[in-house]
């Protein structure tokens, strides 16, 4: 079937998942809307539309390579098409075999985009034959109702000069599809050139409708009632006034965000310092200048923020599917209810909520609910935050089952025992789950901890209340604001440090007996030259008293940070450097603490702050007090 | 736990040294265990770190030491108050905070000279309750750090 | 210059086929997403080539074909047909309708771009 493309189309993957996604989407919303159910009106053109998605995806899959989904596709596409020459609608068994088909082709998605082999689609596949094969019954379709209204035929004819203002063929039928249903669209062939058809049926009147249409557009009533002979227009494959933007060029904008977020830290810190060096007006003017920059670095980053937010319902929706195999797996009866699901959240905090909330839900249905049952998830803003709940109303956390799970599993001793206030603290521990084998329900068993440390990862929480009988309740919260920056992660007296690596120009590690001293500075050999360093450690002062982190201990070989430019370099000594990770940027809750070279604190996935230092000001301050001290 | 009594008059009680210190419960956002404190450098004497608590990373004070006393390693009856104002929020380190008591406005006496050692300006007055004097805490001053600022910027 | 025209719903497949026949001297693209948006650009400017997908939501690939080939400027035409279906059926249905050129998805980007590069040579 690969005709072999080679390597010419490899590059265009993300391309096939962004649009791959979408079809899946649509994919999805149509073979909801045909379920006998789902108590909506069922479109003439949702198998249209199905038919279009399978045929698609089969087209840009085989292109790419991902077979898995060109198999499924063909089959589904076959069947569909079948389907619509008989004229028939699809039976719940079969949507059920498209539904799990469209969640398969997402697993295949999913895994190849984190580099991981494909999930088996053996079973699905057979399915989706076997629902072929079965023959189709026929079933009567909905039939399309007449547009109310009159006709009316409009004529464009397209030219140099219309197309030059921005009017071509695409923007009157917009437009139409404003004054009311298009039922005919067809093009016609001029002496000298051609001109575009179109009939509408529309309630409005011809006053009205002479507001909408734009210049080029004839109107003319038809000279008989003309009835709807095609289903209504097909909606446009993508709406005019939207960009398609990759994700990552979206990462890179915030990433940009979060080293001015740096930079304007320095910057204040420098007003600050030439607080008394300069007239009074004179600084005051500076404060507001930076004032005036803090707000607007502030819009910015909220401007940004709204670009990347998308509904929960990219999320919530897929939860559906979930649901309907779990029903299958367990034999039980869920209903799912989904609300708030238009609440916007960055596109980032929604791709990793997929897989908790994948597991909470599954857990919902697993444990939660005895052979009956409704799982509510919802989602609203509060303030800066949003808040997610996925709730049953089924037995509520069983304490006695996961006091002995926990006792067996080391988790808590023998003699204790889990109450309602600390059962979500003994999930969440590691080691109170075991991995389950990936299939394509369970959510690839992720632990509750993974789950939770994920949430605290992107700067949420997540809360647990459980009554016997009532049922049980996740609460996240999550933020709306992130910042993320790369940063190295490095040790210093003892205590992990991070350090924005667009801060570092090299790492280096260097004999300490190399290290020489030249009056009171401490230098060691680079490129040929001297590179003056510093003992972070001494710059960083910690309360006497506390627990005290340990002090610098000689080693055999040091560890520098190279911090600034060309002759201008300095290197700062460090303990060790332990990783390089993509970090939140969370801001300490006070501006009334300032600490001179500390930006705020991340969080790395244990729940234990984590500083992060401005390397640049602290090379420089702990200059300064070099000085001072001469 | 605050919503079987009045809220606009409750205190949360919490022992220093032996002393009991009253705070309006108002301010206070809730009570948590002490997790983990990350040590923070050149920070004010009274600051012992930083925690990170419902995905926010706020600054814990240090309240004995704030008051003048020593440091005590924390037990499991350490609680930390956090604060939350329109602005900023910021954790007290307390031993113990497991009292609610209502205290009416005319209740508190202005703090007299008696009081050894503790700076008036933290200090909204006094409650005697049976044989229980209680001071009830200026919040305010207690979290004010700009002073705290001015000691470190003199240093470096 | 030659204009090379390429119809299909997908962003992707149209970058994929762009990518394919990036070699080709003296030419540029112009892209439709839909049938009327590609029958209104030929109508304008006339191009030297036209990659045409059948499966598209306004109008039928094959109907796009047929009114093409109705109008007299777009008799000589080449027309390169791109499309899933691999029976014999649609390949004459498309012959009959005008096609110069049938190709089958996934299509040997070698292959596209070898077509193509003959039938720009042809025509002139």
């Amino acid at each position: 079937m690969n005709t072999g493309p080679g390597n010419l189309f490899t590059g265009f993957l993300e391309d096939f998942y962004a649009e791959g996604e979408e079809h899946l989407a649509s994919a999805r919303r149509n073979l909801l809307a045909l379920e006998p159910l789902a108590g909506r009106q069922v479109t003439g053109s949702a198998i249209e539309e199905l038919l279009r998605s399978f045929h698609s995806l089969k087209g840009l899959s085989a292109m790419v390579g991902v077979n898995e989904v060109t198999l499924m596709a063909h089959v589904m596409e076959e069947y569909l098409r079948d389907v619509q020459t008989i004229r028939s609608n699809v039976e719940p068994a079969a949507i059920e075999a498209l539904m799990d088909g469209v969640h398969a082709m997402e697993e295949v998605i999913a895994a190849r985009r984190k580099g991981l082999a494909p999930p088996d689609i053996s079973s699905v596949l057979n399915s989706l034959k076997l629902t072929a094969a079965k023959g189709i019954t026929e079933i009567p379709t909905d039939t399309v109702s007449t547009p109310a209204g009159t006709a009316w035929h409009f004529s464009f004819v397209p030219s140099a000069e219309l197309s030059d203002q921005g009017i071509n063929v695409g923007v009157v039928r917009e437009k139409l599809k404003e004054v009311g249903v298009i039922t005919r669209a067809s093009p016609r062939v001029l002496n000298s050139g051609i001109a575009f058809d179109f009939v509408v049926s529309t309630e409005k009147t011809a006053a009205e409708i002479g507001t909408l249409i734009p210049l080029g557009v004839t109107l003319k009533p038809a000279e008989e009632p003309t009835l709807a002979s095609a289903a209504a227009e097909a909606p446009a494959t993508a709406p005019s006034n939207f960009v398609r933007v990759e994700m990552q060029k979206l990462d890179e904008l915030m990433r940009l965000i979060g080293e001015m977020v740096i930079s304007r830290a320095h910057f204040d810190e420098t007003i600050r310092s030439l607080e008394n060096r300069l007239a009074h007006g004179d600084f005051r003017t500076l404060q507001e200048v930076h004032a005036r920059i803090e707000r607007q670095l502030r819009n910015l980053r909220q401007a940004v923020m709204q670009v990347r937010m998308v509904p929960i319902a990219h999320i919530f929706e897929r939860m559906r599917f979930v649901v309907r195999g779990l029903e299958r797996d367990t034999n039980k009866h869920v209903r799912l209810e989904i609300k708030g699901q238009d609440t916007e959240i960055d596109k980032l905090i929604v791709d990793r909520m997929l897989d908790p909330l994948l597991h909470m839900v599954r857990n919902a249905v697993s444990h939660g609910i005895e052979k009956e049952g409704i799982v509510t998830i919802s989602a609203r803003t509060a303030g800066e935050r949003v808040i997610v709940e996925v709730q049953d109303n089924g037995r509520g956390i069983d304490l006695e089952r996961v006091t002995a799970k926990a006792r067996s599993a080391g988790v808590i001793g023998s003699k204790d025992s889990v109450d309602v206030a600390g059962v979500l603290e003994v999930i969440c521990a590691p080691g109170f789950s075991t991995r389950e084998g990936a299939d394509l329900t369970s959510g690839r068993g992720v632990g509750m901890a993974v789950v939770r440390s994920t949430i605290q990862e992107l700067g949420g929480s997540i809360e647990l209340e459980t009554a016997a009988g009532e049922g049980t309740k996740f609460t996240v919260t999550l933020p709306l604001t992130l910042v993320i920056l790369d940063a190295l992660l490095i040790t210093l007296c003892g205590q992990r440090f991070a350090v924005p690596q667009s801060e570092v120009r090299e790492i280096l590690a260097v004999e300490a007996l190399a290290m020489r001293r030249l009056e009171k500075t401490n230098l060691i050999p680079y490129r040929g030259g001297v590179l003056p360093v510093i003992h972070v450690s001494e710059f960083l002062k910690f309360n006497a008293n506390f627990a005290e982190p340990q002090a610098t201990i000689p080693r055999p070989r040091i560890h520098v940070l190279v911090i600034g430019s060309e002759g201008k370099a300095v290197g700062l000594i460090v303990d060790k450097v332990t990783g390089q990770r993509e970090i939140v940027v969370r801001p300490i809750s006070d501006p009334q603490l300032r600490i001179p070279g500390i930006i705020g604190a991340t969080e790395l996935g244990d729940g234990k702050p984590v500083l992060i230092v401005d390397a640049e000001v602290v090379a420089r301050l702990a200059g300064q007090q070099k000085e001072a001290f001469r | 736990m605050k919503a079987h009594l009045a809220a606009a008059h409750t205190y949360i009680l919490f022992q220093i040294a032996g002393t009991t210190f009253a705070v309006h419960s108002q301010s206070v956002d809730r009570i948590e265990m002490i997790e983990h404190v990350t040590p923070l450098p050149n920070a004010p004497r009274f600051i012992d770190g930083v925690v990170f608590t419902r995905g926010q990373v706020i600054p814990a004070l240090n309240l004995r030491c704030r008051f003048g006393f020593e440091r005590i390693p924390p037990t499991n009856r350490t609680r930390l108050l956090v604060i939350g104002k329109p602005d900023r929020m910021v954790g007290l380190i307390v031993n113990s905070a497991r009292e609610f008591m209502a205290i009416m406005p005319d209740m508190i006496q202005p703090p007299g000279e008696s009081l050894s050692g503790l700076s008036g300006e933290y200090l909204q007055g006094t409650v005697t309750v049976g044989e229980r004097i209680i001071l009830v805490v200026k919040l305010e001053e207690v979290i004010r750090l700009s002073q705290g600022m001015e000691e470190i910027r003199g240093g470096a | 210059m030659r204009k090379i025209l390429i119809v299909d719903d997908s962003t992707t497949m149209r970058r994929m086929v762009t990518a394919s026949l990036r070699n080709l001297r003296d030419v540029i693209f112009e892209e439709a997403s839909s049938g009327l948006d590609a029958i209104e650009r030929l109508s304008l400017n006339p191009a030297s080539l036209m990659i045409l997908d059948l499966n598209m939501p306004d109008m039928h690939g094959l109907d796009v074909l047929r009114f093409v080939r109705s109008q007299q400027v777009n008799h000589n035409l080449p027309i390169v047909v791109l499309t899933t279906r691999n029976d014999a059926a649609s390949r004459s249905a498309a012959k009959e309708a005008g096609a110069t050129l049938y190709m089958t998805k996934p299509f040997d980007p070698a292959e596209l771009l070898n077509a193509a590069g003959n039938l720009l040579e042809a025509k002139s």
